[in-house]
């Protein structure tokens, strides 16, 4: 037959894609004792938790003076403060701010647009995922692990304690590619559960298909302190910079069934340009707006060092 | 322009042909490559923005398609193999390349190709014939045929080392004005080998010799002139003698130690004597077969007359069987001549008997008749060339016979005939093997007893020496070559023209043909007179046109391969 009908393009199968980090690679010793310097803070947490060290409304046992109030029956009479009692002659017990843990929850991106590309985006969000929660752990704050690509996961809801380092990283070098990036149904997801009030990290490429205006909405409705590490690539910004961007191509991330087939010339590369200052001005305003954190992570350059620049004077205040 | 591969209009139909091909190719052949990068879906909205893979926007890559086009274009008229068009002319231009011994020197031959081709080049297509100087004189190029067609026939040609044979090429008249199309026209011959041929050759009035390429003399030049062989004087058959001469470039000949010999390859040590004119004969070397080679002890840079070989002819014992009727006389020389030795007659080579006996009757006979018979009848066979008789009677030594005094003994006429048998046999009277007769007693009869077994016995013939761009010539008195059936059968008008220097066969038979010229070897060492002067290259050697297509295709496949890298180009 001279004429054959082209069987239609399909997305990157499974086996193309690259695989995370395994978690020897991962629970490097030297990669986790960069990170002894670094501490993550948040304005106030919410009551509730255990004791720690993050600063709390609550009022109780701790090092922070916070308030008088009039002795009733039952108060620890070490807090009396007797020259109060000198001078006014009524007995006032002085209160303290009460430090508690902080809860930490962390969204990773598995889906499989963070394994199509060499090396994989997937690499870079498994150390900032560890990173961060190491840094959490280390602090007495509690972590818990909500992976998502077309849904979100609870991995956990909590770990503390630093034992709990090695189950984060044991859960972390687990996370095979799985579906697209349903980024903007995750964050409706945490949202809609109502755990107590902390930090939420997103580790992603916020490439949700969904749009990023999708993606913002959703962060707007998570009541917590939120950090945005976006895993980014030099050409996401500078397209030019990719060898292979130039010709006739079918531009794949592994997520849609059908890989785009494109033309390359400068008039599509200003308007992917224009698109992605769009994205990426849409994820700036709102974490200026907001007071969240955003980080971004070059997963073609080490994290350590990258993570450094993000805890510049030792801790990220949020 | 013209071109060799296709006319002007195949060309220029190509060339439309290949552009409008690359155009649809440019349209509908898209070979996309599998970009894994995770920013798809905003690329995929930026397409959608703005649909880019339509067909007609697709033809925007006009630097990538005339890109191609100049390199396909280029490419194809290379292929066509064009030719520029030399300035007009009114002359005939015949090129001679004397492919023959003068050319062999060191790069001689190739340095006068490239004269050629470039001459050739310069001039005009329709006024040109070129002819290479080989055994039959090839017409290399007939007026109007492109030159790239004499490259090609040029290619793997070597000179052979053999004299020139220019003078006879020029006495034979391609180049007589007379043969010129139209009257008035000038005939220009240009010649490409050793000088010394080239002024031996005497053109036709109002033919112009131009010199394109004349060899290097060799000054000192000293060669192998001179290597033969025959039947050794010592009467032993089985030996040759073999005369050796290597002269310097005086013509002086050159003492035995500047000489070295070989059999089969093999250096053998070997003492010639040395004869009044100053070459050397090696004596009684056994005449096996082998080929025997003489080379210079020092080379130079002529080599084609450094070193000569002669296969030489294999001759061992002849088996003979004598019948009961044999005369003594016949009996005793048999017996003496160490290259006879008598066997049963199943055993034997030739058989000797007489006309009543039956004895040995499926080999050739030497036959002792009554005086009813011929005196000499000579009976050849079937497959065998005429013979000439008085060439024979000289072969078998009759020659000498006193022929008028046996008849008055006999009193009857004594006369040679011939006849055609199943083999080959010879009659003769056996009243002259009578002790009274006086033939046996003279210093003949065992010559003729000898030579006349041999000759029954049809040995291969004998060639005394091998020389190149001669004929292969009778120069054995004992066995005629031309009568021989398995050379005259491949001569042409009798004559065997042995070419270039070399290992040949004639039938089954091996002959190693050597130089050996005299005026050769000594002509390559004159120097070249001052007033034979070299015309200059007119034009270049190389097919320049062709190779800058080729450069230019080249090098714009690698300006489009940076483009492509560097993203320019799709």
């Amino acid at each position: 037959m001279l004429f054959r009908k082209r069987a239609p393009v399909a997305a990157s199968p499974v086996e193309d894609l690259a695989k995370p980090l395994s978690f020897e690679t991962l629970f490097d010793p030297g990669f986790l004792a960069g990170l002894k310097a670094f501490s993550l803070r948040i304005a106030r947490a919410q009551k509730g938790g255990r004791l720690a060290e993050q600063r709390t409304n609550a009022r109780g046992q701790g090092a922070e003076f916070a308030d008088f109030k009039p002795y009733v029956a039952g108060d620890d009479l070490r807090a009396i403060d007797w020259n109060v009692y000198r001078r006014l002659g009524k007995v006032f017990v002085r209160v303290f701010e009460e430090s508690q843990d902080m809860p930490v929850y962390i969204l990773v991106d598995r889906s499989r647009s963070l394994y199509v590309e060499q090396p994989p985006r997937i690499h870079a969000a498994q150390r900032a995922a560890l990173a961060l929660s190491a840094v959490a752990l280390d602090q007495h704050d509690s972590v818990g692990l909500f992976p998502f690509s077309d849904t979100m996961e609870i991995e956990f809801r909590a770990v503390s304690g630093k034992a709990g380092l090695a189950r984060v990283a044991h859960s972390l070098a687990a996370y095979e590619a799985k579906g697209g990036t349903g980024l903007a149904a995750a964050l409706m997801h945490l949202a809609g559960m109502g755990v107590r009030q902390g930090l939420v990290i997103v580790i992603s490429d916020f490439f949700d298909e969904a749009g990023i205006e999708a993606v913002v909405k959703g962060l707007e409705r998570l009541p917590h302190r939120l950090l945005l590490v976006q895993i980014v690539k030099a050409h996401d910004a500078e397209p030019e910079r990719h060898p292979d961007l130039n010709g006739d191509v079918l531009m794949d991330d592994g997520e849609t069934p059908a890989p785009a087939s494109l033309t390359i010339t400068p008039e599509l590369i200003a308007r992917y340009k224009a698109a992605y200052g769009v994205f990426d001005r849409a994820l700036v305003d709102f974490a200026r707006a907001r007071g969240a954190g955003l980080a971004r992570i070059d997963a073609d350059a080490p994290v350590t060092e990258q993570l450094a620049t993000l805890f510049e004077g030792g801790a990220v205040r949020l | 322009m013209s071109f060799l591969s296709l006319p002007l209009w195949a060309v220029l139909i190509g060339a439309g042909a290949l552009a409008g091909l690359l155009f649809v190719l440019q349209i509908l052949k898209a070979r996309q490559k599998r970009v894994r990068i995770a920013a798809a879906g905003l690329w995929a909205q930026a397409a959608r923005v703005a649909p880019l893979r339509v067909f007609r926007q697709r033809f925007q890559r006009w630097l990538a398609y005339l890109l191609v086009l100049a390199i396909a274009l280029l490419l194809w008229t290379a292929g066509a193999r064009p030719e520029l068009s030399p300035r007009r002319d009114t002359a005939r231009h015949v090129f001679y390349l004397d492919a023959t011994a003068g050319l062999t020197g060191s790069d001689q031959f190739d340095r006068a190709r490239r004269a050629l081709i470039a001459d050739v080049r310069a001039t005009e297509p329709s006024r040109r014939t070129v002819y290479l100087g080989d055994a039959t004189g090839t017409r290399l190029l007939r007026p109007g045929e492109n030159i790239a067609l004499l490259n090609r026939r040029l290619e793997g040609l070597k000179p052979e080392a053999r004299p020139s044979d220019f003078s006879r090429f020029v006495a034979l008249g391609p180049v007589d004005p007379m043969a010129a199309s139209s009257e008035g026209e000038r005939t220009i011959l240009h010649y490409y080998g050793a000088w010394t041929s080239g002024a031996a050759a005497r053109p036709a009035a109002g033919v112009e010799q131009v010199w394109g390429y004349l060899a290097e003399a060799v000054p000192g030049n000293r060669g192998v002139v001179v290597l033969g062989a025959r039947p050794a004087v010592s009467g032993a058959a089985d030996r040759a003698d073999i005369l050796v001469q290597a002269v310097d470039a005086r013509g002086a000949t050159l003492p035995p130690e500047e000489l070295r010999f070989s059999r089969d390859g093999r250096d053998v040590s070997m003492t010639p004597s040395v004869l009044a004119g100053g070459a050397l004969i090696l004596r009684d070397v056994a005449a096996d077969g082998s080929l025997f080679g003489v080379r210079l002890a020092r080379g130079d840079a002529f080599p084609a007359d450094d070193r000569a070989a002669l296969r030489l002819p294999a001759r061992g014992g002849l088996k003979v069987a004598l019948s009961a009727g044999t005369p003594a006389a016949l009996r005793q020389v048999v017996g003496l001549d160490a290259g006879l030795s008598e066997v049963a007659v199943d055993q034997a080579d030739v058989v000797v008997r007489r006309a009543d006996e039956v004895f040995g009757a499926d080999r050739p006979a030497f036959v002792l008749s009554g005086t009813d018979a011929p005196a000499f009848r000579l009976t050849y066979a079937a497959d065998e060339a005429a013979p000439d008789l008085a060439s024979e009677s000289e072969t078998l030594g009759l020659a000498d016979l006193d022929a008028a005094a046996l008849a008055r003994r006999t009193n009857r006429p004594v006369g040679v005939e011939s006849d055609a048998g199943a083999r080959r046999g010879l009659s003769v009277w056996s009243a002259l093997f009578d002790q009274g007769g006086g033939f046996t007693t003279s210093a003949d009869f065992p010559v003729f007893v000898s030579r006349s077994l041999r000759w029954l016995s049809d040995p291969e013939p004998w060639i005394a020496y091998a020389a190149a761009g001669t004929t292969l010539v009778d120069q054995s008195d004992l066995y005629g070559l031309a009568a021989d059936r398995r050379l005259a059968a491949r001569a042409l008008n009798g004559d065997l023209y042995l070419g270039g220097a070399g290992q040949i066969r004639i039938g089954d038979l091996p002959v190693s043909v050597s130089l050996l010229d005299r005026a050769t070897t000594l002509d390559a060492a004159r120097p070249r007179p001052a007033d034979m002067v070299v015309a200059p290259v007119r034009g270049a050697a190389v097919d320049l046109l062709f190779t800058l297509l080729v450069l230019l295709a080249g090098l714009l496949l690698t300006l489009e391969w940076r483009l492509h890298q560097r993203g320019v180009l799709a």
